[in-house]
C-alpha cells in the first residue's frame, strides 16, 4: 500500500514541479483525513496542485469558484419550486462531492465562508430543515490569496481551525522554473494523469495512518509543544487541543508516508508548520512565537 | 471595560470574609480614628455584607464618586487638624472602607487584603503590647482566611475551612517568626514620626515651682520598670530615684543648668566594688530625655546613656520608646573626695524677698550653728509644726516666708524649695533633686514597679569631708511618705482618692484578688516588654556569645548566608524538577551531547533538535562515527518511540554499550585536537 502511496507522490510532482515537500504534505493531509488550505500569491500553482490531488486520488470532485457576491445556496443548493409537481424539490449544490475545490475562498463573504463550516465539520449539510449526508471520504481543498491582498475576507479563526494543514507553495527555483518555461503550463496534462487509487483504498490507508502508534514520549513532546505555545508571550491565542490533536493526526499520516507505524517526533516536527501556524494568534508577524521558534525552543527529550 | 469572565469575580463566601478582615483590621484604630468615619465604615460594612444575602440597589455612579470625594475631604479636614499618625491612618482606613463600595473582582480583593495587612501594620504604632501583639496574630488570621477563600471560590465549608487553612499558615510560619526573631538585626529607623498618643504623662519637668508635681502627682501611669540583680528590692529608704537637678534659683523657680559629662564615675566604680546595687531598667516613652538614677549612681555599662556630673542620666536624644538600661548604685553614698566645682552656683540666691527667712537664717548664723546643726534645726522645725498635703493654699508674694510661717503645708516640693533657699542663706551650698520615691514591688517577677504618681524632690546639701548629702524634708514631716507605698498613704485621703486615675486603685483596694491579678498582669507585660520589645539588648548579647565581637560585616554575612543558601536551595530545587522526570535513555543523550559539546561547541544538541536529526548532522561533522551513531540513535528510537516492543530491555542494553563505545570515541575526538579546527 505505500508503494501507491509514493506513487502517488510521484505522480503529483510531476505536475507540481520542485516541491515534493509541499506535495508530501498536501497527500498526508488527505491521508489523515484533513482538509486542506493552500494559501498562496496568484499564480503560484494552487489551483494546479488541488485539481491534481483531486483527479490523482481517483475521487469525483466539484469545482467552486468563490466571489465577493456568492451566497450560501451556491454552495449547499437549495429549494426550487418545481411547477409540475407544485412543490420545493431541493437541488443539491456543488458541495455534494467528495472533494470540493474552494478556489479563492477568501474572495467570498464570511456569511458563504460559514456555510462550509458544517459541512466540513459534521460531514453533513442541514438545509431547510433536513440535514443531508454528504459522501465519504469528503475533503475540503481550498485556496487563498494571502489576506493582504485587495479584496478578501479573512477566514475567521473558527473556520481557520477545521483545515487540518495550510500550506504554501512559495516561488520555484530556478532549476524548476527554467523546465517550468520549456514546457509550458503542464495543467493540460492532468487529465492524462493515470488515478493511482480509488476512495475504498483511499479509507483502507487512513484507516492504517490511524492505526501508528504513538509512545508516550512523543505525546509529551506534543503536549510541552501546545503548552509552550500557550504559555509564550509572543503568542497571544496558544494551540489548542483540538489543535494538538490534529497535530497527532498528521504526525500519524506522515509516519507511515515514511515507512514507519509508530511516530517519532521527527514526524511531529515535519508537520509542525503547516499544522499550527494557522491556530495561532501571534503578537507580532515576526519571527519570534512563529512554529519554527516553538519547534527551537522546546525539548525534544524529556 | 474588560470582560469579567467568572474567574475574576471574588465569590459571595470570599467577599464575607474580606468583610470580616476588614472589621478585625479595623477595630484596634476605632480609638484612633474619628467617630463619624468608625460609623461610616459600619455603614458601609454593613450594607454590603447585607447585600450578599439579598440583592440590594446598588449607589449610582455619581452618588459613589460624591461620597468618596467628601469622605476623603472629611479625613484630609480631621488630618490637617489633628496631630501625629491618626490622619494618616484615618485616611488609610478610609481608602480600604471606599474600596468596598466596588469589591466585586479579584483584583479588588487583591488590593483589599495588601491595604489590610498594612491597616494591621499600621496599629502596632499605636500599641505595642502583649494585647495588641495577639490582636495581631487574629488579624493576620483573617487576612489569610479572605485570601484562601479567594483561592477556593467555591469551597462550601466557607467558615471553617480558610480558619483551619490560614491557622496552619501561621503555624507553619512560626519557626521563620522565630528564627527572624532572634538573628535579624534591629535596625534603628531612618525617620520617625512623633505620634503623642503613646507618650505618657510625665510626672516631672525642666523647672520647679512649687505646685508643678501636685498636678502631675495624680497620673497612675507607668514610669519605669526596674529589677535588681541580687533579685531583691532596696529597702523603702533607699528607693530614691534621681532623675534631674535644679542647681539655678531665680527666687521662684528652680531650674536646671548645663552638666558636664562625667567621665569618672566608672572609674570609681571598678575601685570599690563594694556596696553596689546592679539594677536594669526599662524606662516607659516619655519624649524627654532624662533617665532615672537610683541615689546615689555609680556608673551605667551601657554606652549610649550620657552620665552627667551631677548625677544623672540623660538618653541621647527624647525617648520616644521604651528604653533599656542597667546601671549601678552605691546605696550609701559614700564621698568620693572629689572637690565641688562652681560653689557659687549652689549658692547664690536672689538679694531680696523672703525677710522672715533671712532673719531666722541670721539667727542661726548668730548662735553659731554649724551647717549640720543648721539643717537639723530646720527638720526639726518642719517636724514639729508642718504637715503634708496634696492641696495647700495658694502662696502669694514672698512665697517660702509665707510657706515657713503662714501656711506651714505642702508637698515635698514646697518643703524642698523652702529647704534649698534657706541652707543657701545660711552658706551651705545646695541643689534641689527631682525624681522619684518608692516603687511597687511585684513579687512574681520580681522588678519594682514606678508610677508617674511617685514623683518625688528633695535636697542635696554640699558638706566639706562628707560631698554632697541627701536631705529629704519630706520625710522629716511624714515619715510615713517615705515608708510607705504612695496609694497606701493616700488612700485616706480624699482628693486624691476622688481622682479618676485612681479608680482602679480603689477597686484593687475592695477587691484583694483583683490587685494579685493586676499585678500578675503587669508581670506578664514587663517580661513582654523585657523580653520581646526590649529583645534587641539581649539579642546583641547573645550574638555576641555565638559569634563573638558584632560588626556590620559580620552582621551582613550573618543575615545574608542564611538567606543566600535557603535561595540557593529553592532555586537547585525550582531548577532541579524537570530533570527529575528525565529517563535514563534520554539522560544518555545529554551525556554524549555534553561530551560532543567538548570536542566543539556546535556539536552540541540543541534543544529542538530530534536525536535521528542530530546523529545526522553529528555524523555529517565527525564521519568517523557515523555507523556507530546511527545504530545509536536507531537503538534510541526503538527504545522510546516504539510501545510495547518486546525488546526494550535487551535494546536498553544494546543501547548503553553503544552509548559506552560512543563516549570512548569521544574522548579520544577530544585528544585529536585536528577536529576542532575541521568543524569550527
Amino acid at each position: 500500500m505505500r508503494d501507491r502511496v509514493e506513487q502517488l507522490v510521484s505522480v503529483i510532482s510531476s505536475v507540481v514541479l520542485g516541491k515534493e515537500e509541499v506535495v508530501r504534505l498536501a497527500v498526508a493531509c488527505m491521508l489523515a483525513r484533513g482538509h486542506l488550505l493552500i494559501e498562496d500569491l496568484p499564480g503560484m500553482g494552487k489551483t494546479t496542485l488541488a485539481q491534481t490531488l483531486a483527479h490523482v486520488f481517483g475521487l469525483d470532485y466539484q469545482r467552486v469558484q468563490f466571489t465577493s457576491d456568492m451566497l450560501p445556496a451556491d454552495i449547499l443548493g437549495g429549494a426550487i419550486f418545481d411547477q409540475q409537481t407544485s412543490s420545493f424539490v431541493y437541488h443539491p449544490g456543488p458541495v455534494f462531492t467528495q472533494l470540493l475545490l474552494a478556489d479563492e475562498i477568501n474572495r467570498s463573504t464570511p456569511k458563504t465562508q460559514s456555510a462550509l463550516l458544517e459541512a466540513m465539520e459534521e460531514g453533513q449539510v442541514s438545509s431547510e430543515g433536513v440535514t443531508r449526508q454528504l459522501p465519504a471520504p469528503f475533503f475540503v481543498i481550498a485556496t487563498q490569496n494571502p489576506v493582504s491582498q485587495f479584496g478578501t475576507f479573512p477566514l475567521p479563526e473558527s473556520q481557520l481551525d477545521r483545515f487540518l494543514m495550510r500550506i504554501s507553495l512559495g516561488y520555484p527555483d530556478p532549476e524548476t522554473e527554467k523546465g517550468l518555461l520549456k514546457h509550458g503550463d503542464t495543467r493540460r496534462d492532468i487529465e492524462q494523469l493515470s488515478v493511482c487509487i480509488d476512495s475504498s483504498l483511499l479509507i483502507e490507508l487512513q484507516e492504517a495512518c490511524s492505526q501508528v502508534v504513538v509512545s508516550d514520549s512523543v505525546l509529551n513532546y506534543v503536549q510541552r509543544l501546545a503548552q509552550f505555545s500557550r504559555d509564550s508571550d509572543d503568542v497571544v491565542l496558544g494551540l489548542s487541543p483540538r489543535g494538538s490533536l490534529a497535530l497527532i493526526q498528521a504526525a500519524k499520516a506522515w509516519a507511515y508516508m515514511s515507512g514507519r507505524d509508530y511516530l517519532m517526533p521527527d514526524d511531529v516536527q515535519k508537520v509542525f508548520g503547516a499544522v499550527v501556524e494557522h491556530r495561532l494568534l501571534l503578537r507580532n508577524e515576526s519571527e519570534s512565537g512563529s512554529a519554527r521558534s516553538i519547534l527551537s525552543q522546546v525539548d525534544v527529550l524529556g | 471595560m474588560s470582560t469579567k469572565t467568572p474567574a475574576t469575580l471574588l465569590s459571595i463566601p470570599s467577599k464575607k470574609w474580606l468583610l470580616i478582615m476588614l472589621l478585625v483590621v479595623i477595630a484596634p484604630h476605632v480609638a484612633y480614628i474619628p467617630l463619624w468615619l468608625t460609623s461610616i465604615a459600619l455603614c458601609i460594612i454593613g450594607w454590603i455584607g447585607i447585600s450578599l444575602f439579598s440583592q440590594r440597589p446598588e449607589l449610582p455612579v455619581w452618588g459613589r464618586r460624591l461620597f468618596v470625594v467628601g469622605v476623603i475631604a472629611g479625613v484630609l479636614i480631621y488630618a490637617s487638624m489633628s496631630q501625629g499618625l491618626a490622619g494618616l491612618s484615618s485616611l488609610l482606613i478610609a481608602g480600604a472602607i471606599l474600596k468596598v463600595l466596588e469589591l466585586r473582582t479579584r483584583r479588588d480583593g487583591w488590593v483589599l487584603i495588601l491595604v489590610a495587612c498594612f491597616i494591621a501594620a499600621v496599629s502596632f504604632l499605636f500599641d505595642q503590647s502583649i494585647v495588641a501583639a495577639t490582636y495581631g496574630g487574629v488579624s493576620l488570621m483573617t487576612v489569610f482566611s479572605a485570601l484562601t477563600m479567594m483561592h477556593h471560590p467555591n469551597e462550601q465549608r466557607w467558615f471553617t475551612f480558610p480558619l483551619k487553612k490560614s491557622a496552619l499558615i501561621l503555624l507553619q510560619s512560626m519557626p521563620l517568626m522565630l528564627i527572624l526573631f532572634l538573628i535579624f538585626p534591629r535596625i534603628s529607623p531612618l525617620w520617625s514620626i512623633q505620634y503623642n498618643n503613646s507618650v505618657a504623662k510625665t510626672g516631672l519637668s525642666d523647672d520647679m515651682e512649687p505646685g508643678n508635681i501636685s498636678q502631675l502627682a495624680r497620673s497612675d501611669s507607668v514610669a519605669f520598670r526596674v529589677s535588681f540583680s541580687t533579685g531583691v528590692p532596696p529597702a523603702s529608704t533607699d528607693r530614691y530615684w534621681r532623675a534631674m537637678t535644679y542647681p539655678i534659683f531665680d527666687g521662684q523657680r528652680w531650674s536646671m543648668a548645663q552638666e558636664s559629662i562625667d567621665k569618672g564615675i566608672n572609674k570609681r566604680n571598678s575601685e570599690e566594688g563594694k556596696d553596689l546595687v546592679e539594677y536594669q531598667v526599662i524606662a516607659e516613652p516619655s519624649a524627654n530625655s532624662w533617665l532615672f538614677a537610683l541615689d546615689y549612681p555609680s556608673g551605667v555599662p551601657s554606652r549610649e546613656i550620657l552620665q552627667f556630673s551631677d548625677g544623672t542620666f540623660q538618653a541621647g536624644s527624647p525617648i520616644y520608646e521604651r528604653l533599656f538600661y542597667s546601671a549601678k548604685a552605691d546605696l550609701s553614698g559614700a564621698y568620693d573626695g572629689r572637690p565641688l566645682y562652681d560653689r557659687a552656683r549652689y549658692l547664690s540666691v536672689p538679694k531680696n524677698g523672703n525677710p522672715a527667712t533671712r532673719a531666722m537664717v541670721a539667727k542661726w548664723a548668730a548662735t553659731g550653728f554649724s551647717p549640720e546643726q543648721k539643717i537639723a534645726a530646720l527638720l526639726q522645725r518642719f517636724n514639729e509644726k508642718f504637715s503634708y498635703t496634696l492641696s495647700p493654699q495658694k502662696l502669694r508674694g514672698d512665697r517660702i516666708d509665707q510657706f515657713l510661717f503662714t501656711t506651714q503645708e505642702g508637698f515635698c516640693e514646697h518643703f524642698s524649695n523652702a529647704t534649698a533657699f534657706a541652707l543657701r542663706l545660711g552658706g551651705i551650698p545646695t541643689r534641689v533633686v527631682a525624681g522619684y520615691l518608692g516603687g511597687e514591688w511585684n513579687p512574681y517577677e520580681k522588678y519594682m514597679l514606678v508610677r508617674q504618681y511617685e514623683a518625688h524632690a528633695w535636697v542635696e546639701a554640699w558638706l566639706d569631708g562628707k560631698g554632697w548629702v541627701r536631705i529629704d524634708p519630706t520625710a522629716a514631716v511624714a515619715p510615713e511618705r517615705v515608708i510607705l507605698p504612695f496609694d497606701q498613704l493616700f488612700s485616706d485621703s480624699p482628693e486624691f482618692m476622688s481622682d479618676n486615675a485612681f479608680a482602679t486603685y480603689r477597686m484593687q483596694q475592695s477587691l484583694p484578688w483583683l490587685k494579685t491579678w493586676s499585678l500578675r498582669y503587669d508581670a506578664l507585660n514587663y517580661n513582654w516588654h523585657r523580653w520581646v520589645l526590649g529583645f534587641h539588648e539581649e539579642q546583641s548579647g547573645l550574638l555576641q556569645d555565638w559569634f563573638g565581637k558584632i560588626s556590620i560585616l559580620k552582621m551582613l554575612l550573618l543575615l545574608f548566608i542564611p538567606v543566600g543558601v535557603a535561595l540557593t536551595v529553592v532555586i537547585w530545587i525550582l531548577l532541579r524538577v524537570p530533570s527529575h522526570k528525565i529517563n535514563a535513555v534520554d539522560q544518555e543523550v545529554i551525556t554524549v551531547s555534553a561530551g560532543l559539546c567538548s570536542v566543539a561547541p556546535l556539536l552540541q544538541r540543541e534543544a529542538g533538535e530530534t536525536v535521528t536529526s542530530y546523529c545526522q548532522r553529528v555524523a555529517r561533522s565527525l564521519p568517523v562515527l557515523r555507523s556507530r551513531l546511527e545504530d545509536w540513535s536507531e537503538l534510541y528510537q526503538q527504545i522510546r518511540y516504539v510501545p510495547e516492543s518486546h525488546q526494550i530491555e535487551q535494546n536498553t542494553i544494546l543501547f548503553l554499550s553503544c552509548s559506552r563505545q560512543l563516549k570512548k570515541d569521544i574522548k579520544r575526538l577530544k585528544k585529536q585536537d585536528f577536529v576542532r579546527g575541521s568543524i569550527d
